[in-house]
């Protein structure tokens, strides 16, 4: 037997990283999911731009309202498929591990736990992203109907890629929590849920609550400032952060900044456009969730 | 080659290993012999750098196992007495698998997986699944996993545990022929009469504390080999535990498998009940033993050394 040779060379691909990759793409699962998922979006796609096209006039702008269809069509695809499909890839990623009885053999190994961490991230969000990445040449469609503009493609790009990588580390992080996959799998859901729909429906409850209180003593700028809260509340929802955005840019025509009630007297409060804001606190509180992840499997270590 | 100094290990409350000093030279077979709960396992693990020692150090090829784990982990390689494959590799892949992890670069990986299959003589099932291989088949792939990286010192977990008479006298053939080629090999055994034939040295563990330990000729001309008697019966466990605790030559006693909870039980049926009990005593000894359980009302299926 001869003793290998343990130099390691300046760039070497994770070893976990590649095991995962060529395990998820060998198999016939990865192939199924990206057809059946392109076969639906596309489709469906067509399917609005028939329906749409039959009944709009045939003069020069006459599609736009079918390309915008379109265009929310395929964004709430891609939406769908961050909240329900990117945790699932991530869920079992370090509780498999221990359910198989092979995290203490890797353990064993000098990779730290960021590269392991790391690894199985990148491993996750690069199916993901190969889903999301696949629906892009179909927004070509909205495009050509007319009716979006390419910025209106950069607000729903950011709160995508930024809600993948959060929910995909989210995932992450339950995995190594709990013991079982499927245990990290409904906490997972659970909590993305609570962020996708019960943020925006609490603060909507919340605002109509106060507002209702508030009527004997109604003032603009309270109601202004109430306005400014419940955006900043709901930019943390994916769906009603580019929904906001996309509105907001439709209507002024601004896709960085917003000024709830601009029209009105006194204090006017400007805050970055909701997909910044999600943008920016989801990419914060991914990175603070990947410090965890790391920090639970080192932790596990020293028990 | 690995060094014990004082080394302890609580687990709350529970003290697994108590100040445990140990000194195993290069090229032996040290064998860690012990009942269940003496710390075998936990010595390893910590040896293995999976868990931190509360107090005390060890030191493998000098190295520390407290400030250096990284470089600690490149010299032992470690395989647990239960382990499992990823289902989507065969065997040549998972030995490359943990080849790269250890940094073998490529162009060498597929080669070291070919030689170390052909060590274990498991090379024609290369391209098997390594899930669908045996339990015995298993474990010599773990063998040669640990082997992967060239460790110089080996940590090997119940070894022989689980293996049918063929694959016992196979993987301590394999055991003898790694010691021969200067691997430092420690593992873990529940009694002496398992490795009389195979290790240098021995360390007897009890409670966490080590109580004999040195070549092994000395160890076993000083106590007699324990054996282990595996007692399945019907009745209560407390009473059968406290009988066999009192009678003559026994070492320990550990229920195997942790008793059921009444809730797995169905209504009305009477749970088969075992115990291990790690015996030093002579064949007289055991036979009274089996009289006093049976005169006392515990229902007795089987008594039979394992």
């Amino acid at each position: 037997m001869r003793a290998p040779n343990l130099k390691l060379p300046n760039f070497q691909l994770s070893p976990i990283l590649v095991k995962e990759m060529g395990g998820r793409m060998r198999s016939a699962q990865a192939y199924t999911a990206l057809t059946i998922y392109l076969a639906v979006a596309s489709s469906l796609a067509v399917l609005i731009y028939l329906v749409g096209v039959s009944g709009s006039p045939r003069t020069v702008g006459g599609t736009s309202g079918v390309g915008q269809v379109v265009f929310y069509f395929l964004v709430g695809m891609q939406l769908l498929l961050v909240i329900f499909v990117a945790p699932a890839f991530a869920a079992g990623a370090v509780s498999f591990e221990r359910e198989n009885k092979t995290f203490d053999v890797l353990r064993t190994t000098p990779l730290t736990p960021a590269q392991i961490v790391r690894a199985k991230l990148i491993a996750a969000l690069g199916f993901t992203l190969l889903l999301l990445f696949a629906t892009l040449p179909l927004f070509s469609l909205a495009f050509l109907l007319g009716g979006v503009e390419p910025r209106q493609l950069i607000i729903a790009l950011c709160g995508v890629l930024a809600s993948a990588l959060l929910y995909t580390l989210l995932a992450l992080y339950l995995s190594a929590r709990f013991k079982t996959t499927v245990g990290a799998m409904l906490s997972t859901y659970a909590v993305v849920l609570g962020i996708v729909v019960g943020i925006p429906l609490a603060a909507l409850i919340g605002v109509s609550t106060v507002d209702r209180a508030l009527v004997a003593v109604y003032s603009p700028l309270l109601n202004r400032l109430l306005n400014t809260a419940l955006i900043a509340v709901i930019s943390l929802s994916p769906i009603s952060a580019i929904a906001a955005s996309e509105i907001f840019f439709g209507t002024s025509g601004e896709l960085w900044t917003l000024t709830p009630g601009a029209a009105g007297i006194g204090l006017l409060l400007t805050l970055p456009s909701p997909f910044l804001i999600l943008t920016s606190v989801y990419l914060a509180a991914s990175a603070l969730l990947y410090a965890l992840t790391v920090r639970r499997l080192a932790r596990i270590e020293q028990q | 080659m690995v060094e014990i100094r004082e080394l302890s290990k609580s687990y709350g409350r529970r003290t697994a290993l108590d100040k445990v000093s140990l000194s195993v030279s290069q090229g032996a077979i040290f064998g860690l012999v012990g009942p269940r709960g003496a710390g075998k396992t936990t010595l390893l693990k910590i040896l293995a750098t999976l868990a931190a020692p509360s107090a005390g150090d060890a030191f493998v090829a000098g190295l520390s196992v407290v400030n250096e784990p990284l470089r600690v982990r490149r010299q032992v390689g470690y395989l647990p007495s239960d382990f499992g494959v990823y289902p989507d590799q065969t065997c040549a892949e998972y030995i490359a698998f943990f080849a790269a992890c250890y940094g073998v670069p490529p162009k060498e990986r597929a080669t070291l997986a070919a030689d170390l299959l052909q060590l274990v003589d498991l090379y024609h099932h290369k391209d098997t699944p390594a899930n669908r291989l045996t339990p015995a088949m298993r474990h010599r792939l773990g063998i040669a996993r640990v082997l992967a990286h060239d460790p110089r010192v080996l940590l090997l977990d119940e070894p022989l545990a689980r293996l049918d008479p063929r694959a016992r006298v196979e993987v301590r053939a394999l055991l003898q022929e790694l010691s021969s080629m200067g691997k430092t090999v420690l593992l873990t055994v529940p009694n002496l009469a398992e490795v009389q034939d195979l290790c240098t040295h021995a360390a007897l563990l009890q409670a966490g504390r080590i109580a004999q330990t040195g070549p092994l000729q000395d160890i076993l001309a000083a106590t007699p080999p324990y054996r282990t008697i595996a007692v399945k019966f019907l009745g209560d466990v407390r009473l059968a535990m406290n009988l066999i605790k009192a009678a003559h030559g026994v070492v320990d006693v550990q229920p195997f498998p942790p008793p059921p909870t009444s809730s797995d039980a169905p209504a009305g049926v009477a749970l088969l009940k075992e115990l291990r009990v790690t015996f030093d005593g002579a064949y007289a000894d055991a036979s009274a033993l089996l009289r006093t359980l049976m005169h006392s009302g515990v229902q007795v299926v089987s008594f039979a050394e394992d």
